[in-house]
C-alpha cells in the first residue's frame, strides 16, 4: 500500500460510547512517560498490597470460615444502604422520578380506558361481536 | 490490566515497597473484620473536602489520583468511585486473578455496574468494525427491509384471484338443499 493512499470504502476507526478502542489506536498504550510509569507502579504496589492479605488469609493454617471481601461489601452497600441517604431531590431527579414512576400509570391508564370506552361504544351500537368462548 | 508489561520488574519492588509505604493503611484493614465494619470502611456521602477525598480513596483501595467519584447530582451515589466502564471481557485471561471467573481481585473497588459488564453480560471488547459503521449497516439495512414491507402493504402485489368454486351446484345438498327438489344451476364461466 502506497503512503498515503487508503484502500478503497475504508472509513477511520472512530471511538464509541458502548464500546473501548482497539489497544492499537488507543494512545494511552504507547504513553510510556515516567509519571505514567510511576502511577502504574504505586497502583502495582496496592494490588500487591492486596494479593498478600488475600493469600495470607487463603493459605492460612487455621483459615477462617469465610473470607471476607471489603470490596465486595462496599460495593453491596452502596447499591443498597447507601442510596437513600445520599439522596436528593434535584430538578433532574424530580424530572426522572416523574417520567419513569408516574409516567407508566398515567400512559397505561389512558390506553386501557380508551379502549374500553372503544369497546364500550361499539357495543351500544351494536356493531361489537362479543366473542364466544367455552374456556 | 495495563501493567500486565511492569508487572515482572516491578513485582518485587512492590511487594518490598509493602512495609515502608501505607503501613499505616495496610494492616488495619486486613486485620479488622469486615463483618464488625465501622462507619468509616463503609461507602458515605459524597466527599466536599480534600481530606475527605484522600480518606475516601484509600478506603476504596485507590490511589487519590485515580480516585473519582460520581458526579453529585443527588442520584444516590454517595462516594462511591466512578470506574472505566469497561466490561470483564477486556481483563486479562492470562492473569491469576483472586477470582478466575469473574476476572477480580480480593479488595480491587468493583464498578458499580459489575454485575452488567460480568462475562455473561454486557461485552464492551473493541469491535473488528467501528462501532459507527456497523450502526450505519445495521439501520440501512433495516430501513429497507421496513419499507419494502410497508409498500408491499399498501401496494399488494399478487397473481389475479377470483372467489372460490365449490362443485355439486355450489354444495346445494350439503348445505342443506331439498333433495326433492331441483337445484338451481350455477355456472362459473362465461363463453
Amino acid at each position: 500500500m502506497a503512503a498515503g493512499q487508503d484502500p478503497p470504502a475504508a472509513e477511520p476507526y472512530r471511538p464509541s460510547r458502548y464500546v473501548s478502542l482497539p489497544a492499537e489506536l488507543d494512545h494511552a498504550t504507547y504513553d510510556v512517560s515516567p509519571e505514567k510509569r510511576r502511577a502504574e507502579a504505586e497502583r502495582l504496589a496496592i494490588r500487591a498490597r492486596l494479593k498478600r492479605q488475600y493469600q495470607l488469609q487463603l493459605n492460612n493454617p487455621n483459615p477462617p470460615a469465610i473470607i471476607e471481601n471489603p470490596a465486595l461489601l462496599r460495593w453491596s452497600y452502596a447499591r443498597t444502604y447507601n442510596i437513600y441517604p445520599t439522596f436528593r431531590p434535584t430538578p433532574k431527579t424530580s424530572f426522572l422520578g416523574v417520567v419513569w414512576a408516574i409516567g407508566p400509570v398515567l400512559f397505561w391508564s389512558a390506553v386501557f380506558k380508551y379502549d374500553r370506552d372503544r369497546k364500550e361504544k361499539l357495543i351500544r351500537e351494536g356493531k361489537y361481536e362479543r366473542p364466544f368462548s367455552v374456556f | 490490566m495495563a501493567a500486565a508489561g511492569l508487572r515482572g520488574v516491578l513485582w518485587r519492588r512492590a511487594a518490598a515497597g509493602l512495609r515502608p509505604g501505607w503501613a499505616g493503611a495496610a494492616a488495619p484493614m486486613g486485620a479488622r473484620a469486615a463483618s464488625e465494619a465501622t462507619k468509616n470502611l463503609m461507602p458515605g456521602p459524597y466527599p466536599r473536602t480534600p481530606e475527605e477525598r484522600a480518606a475516601a480513596a484509600r478506603k476504596y483501595n485507590m490511589r487519590v489520583e485515580d480516585y473519582e467519584p460520581y458526579p453529585d447530582d443527588g442520584f444516590g451515589y454517595g462516594d462511591y468511585p466512578k470506574l472505566a466502564n469497561k466490561s470483564f471481557h477486556e481483563r486479562d485471561p492470562w492473569y491469576q486473578w483472586d477470582q478466575p471467573d469473574v476476572r477480580h481481585n480480593w479488595g480491587e473497588p468493583m464498578h458499580w455496574d459489575f454485575d452488567m459488564y460480568i462475562r455473561n453480560r454486557v461485552d464492551t471488547s473493541p469491535t473488528p468494525v467501528a462501532w459507527h459503521i456497523m450502526r450505519k449497516h445495521f439501520l440501512v439495512f433495516l430501513s429497507t427491509m421496513l419499507i419494502m414491507f410497508g409498500l408491499g402493504e399498501i401496494y399488494p402485489s399478487y397473481r389475479p384471484v377470483g372467489p372460490k368454486q365449490y362443485p355439486f351446484n355450489d354444495l346445494y345438498l350439503e348445505k342443506g338443499g331439498d333433495p326433492s327438489k331441483e337445484p338451481p344451476v350455477v355456472t362459473h364461466y362465461e363463453i
